[in-house]
């Protein structure tokens, strides 16, 4: 059969109904594409689908709330319930965003202080800080050094009595071993107590005696 | 184009095996093209290495990290919208604006809102700019030893971003980048219709579902374009395929197109009656938490990036920043891309990323090494 058609000699031609197809199709989707859009844009179309979709809103509203009774005795959770929650931990995370929000701003606001505090101390000469520094301290270091000269001077004081109260102590013994040679003669004049004794009396006073009262048929008087 | 559809051959022979072959390419396009939609795994995204800075609830303040030397002082904080997830900003090696900003030098962050559940219906724009925006912001100057900061805004995100540089003055808010984002909702497109019917109670939808389930989100949005959306896209894949064109960078793009997150309804609240249907904002009359949005306050270097074929954030409704915001540094700039083009595919990666380095460059301090 192939040989048989080959045998025509002449060319053929003829129109591919494919391709026809695909060129009408897409040549007409654009007029037919206006045409709709006409229709749709018309008042007549927006009326029309107004009253079918009122009539839904209608119909939705009354199914909603029959739903939502039913739902209000069910045990089970509505959508409302989980939007509620949905909303409570909304809420919460508003709040930490505020709070969150307020932090970054007081941090700020320290960091800018604190910026303008470094920059004024680094902006002030050094010899005028230290200048102003050290007339604020002058009283408080004059204070401290006569404080100073004070306590060395009872130093001194206190070393000078420390050496008198040995050689006082050195004497005493003295006395005592020549009292032990020789009887001791008759008080004629009593003697004070010696600043060593002073001192511990001071240290350690003697517990307050108390006065009893005279009795004159007392067997040890 | 009339060579492609003709097959021309010395015979019926060779006809006939042309067509068998084009026949067996289709069949084995249209099994590549199920396997890519039904089996394959998802790309990675979100790449560029980055550690956690702070976290809120399921929001996360990343740092990227990078081996540039840093040539910026000023940081730039990228916040993306509420809707899809914010990894599009660094989707994929090559196409990424983080990865682009990085490599310029720049210290660059990034404001992931996370998934939202159940538990945050009630989270309002005033949450937002508040507790999450305005903490990033102090966050990122901190870390990145600036007294002032660049926010890029994408599509929504650009709108919170204005809610926030309206209401605080430090950190410095010195370059304000808006992608796509919508400021005046005077003349909102497809969105001015649909919104503004008279059946559409924002809170009527914010007080039955509670929380807007991502699903509505993607059918809101699909639906601006639904052919392109539900049917385009799939047939772009198989004649990506059919082509032998690779697929991945429409597998990393569906990855996110279809990757949504939940709306709080107390925000869809706002965003509906207070924007779009109230315009409140170029009124001056957004209050949040007792205070009013008043755009002059904003002083900012402005650089307002729109894409033309965008359908989500019309050009005039971010152009109408430039009247608006009280800055004098004001630059405007369109490209011929939707609204995802501004940050995906060719175009955002050979003009978008690199004007918005330059622009940058130009407004954010040196880094000084001894810093």
């Amino acid at each position: 059969m192939e040989e048989e058609l080959k045998k025509e000699s002449q060319p053929v031609t003829m129109i591919n109904p494919y391709k026809l197809w695909k060129i009408i199709y897409f040549s007409n989707e654009d007029a037919l594409t206006a045409a709709i859009r006409k229709s749709v844009t018309t008042g007549e179309f927006a009326n029309g689908i107004d009253l079918i979709l009122n009539t839904y809103l209608q119909y939705l509203k009354m199914h909603n709330e029959f739903l939502g009774r039913y739902m209000e005795d069910s045990p089970f959770s509505s959508k409302r319930d989980v939007a509620r929650v949905a909303e409570l931990v909304i809420s919460l995370e508003n709040k930490i965003d505020s709070l969150e929000g307020q932090f970054e701003v007081n941090l700020e606001e320290i960091e800018k202080t604190t910026d303008l505090i470094s920059e004024r101390l680094s902006n002030q000469p050094e010899t005028l800080f230290a200048k102003e520094l050290s007339q604020i301290l002058a009283p408080a270091i004059a204070a401290v050094d006569d404080l100073g000269k004070r306590v060395s001077d009872l130093e001194i004081l206190i070393k000078r009595i420390d050496s008198s109260l040995n050689d006082i102590s050195k004497s005493i013994k003295v006395e005592a071993k020549k009292k032990t040679e020789k009887p001791s003669p008759p008080k004629t004049q009593e003697t004070g107590p010696t600043l060593k004794e002073m001192l511990a009396k001071r240290e350690n006073p003697p517990s307050p005696k108390v006065q009893k009262p005279k009795s004159t048929s007392s067997p040890n008087e | 184009m009339k060579d492609d559809i003709l097959v021309q051959a010395d015979t019926a022979f060779h006809i006939g095996e042309t067509l068998a072959q084009t026949n067996e390419h289709w069949l084995h396009s249209t099994a590549r093209w199920i396997e890519v939609l039904a089996y394959d795994h998802k790309p990675a995204t979100g790449l560029s290495p980055k550690e956690l800075l702070w976290r809120k609830n399921k929001s996360k303040l990343y740092h990227y990290l990078g081996n540039t030397d840093r040539k910026y002082r000023t940081p730039i904080l990228l916040i993306y919208a509420l809707i899809n997830k914010s990894y599009v900003l660094d989707l994929a090696p090559g196409f990424s604006l983080v990865e682009y900003l990085v490599k310029e030098g720049f210290d660059v962050y990034l404001l992931d809102w996370g998934e939202f559940e159940w538990e945050d219906r009630d989270l309002s724009y005033a949450d937002f700019v508040y507790d999450y925006i305005a903490p990033s912001v102090k966050r990122v100057a901190r870390n990145a030893q600036s007294p002032d900061v660049s926010i890029i805004g994408y599509c929504m995100g650009g709108t919170m971003s204005t809610m926030y540089a309206a209401l605080f003055d430090k950190p410095v808010l010195k370059n304000l980048v808006y992608l796509a984002a919508p400021i005046d909702f005077t003349n909102a497109g497809v969105y001015d219709v649909w919104l503004k019917a008279q059946g559409y109670d924002p809170d009527r939808i914010a007080d039955a579902l509670e929380l807007i389930p991502k699903g509505f989100i993607d059918w809101g949005t699909r639906m601006l374009n639904p052919m392109a959306n539900y049917v385009g896209t799939y047939t772009r894949l198989w004649k990506t395929i059919e082509e032998d064109k690779p697929v991945y960078f429409w597998k990393v793009l569906n990855k996110w197109a279809t990757d949504n997150i939940n709306f709080p309804g107390a925000a869809y609240r706002d965003w509906i009656r207070d924007f779009y249907q109230g315009n409140k904002l170029v009124k001056n009359q957004v209050l949040l938490r007792g205070r009013r949005v008043q755009l002059q306050r904003i002083k900012a270097n402005l650089l307002a990036l729109v894409g033309l074929r965008d359908h989500i954030a019309l050009p005039h409704q971010t152009a109408a920043a430039l009247t608006y915001l009280g800055g004098h540094d004001k630059t405007y700039l369109e490209f011929a891309v939707g609204h995802g083009g501004l940050v995906l595919g060719e175009t955002a990666r050979d003009k978008v990323f690199p004007t918005i380095a330059s622009w940058l460059a130009e407004r954010s301090d040196p880094w000084l090494e001894e810093e």
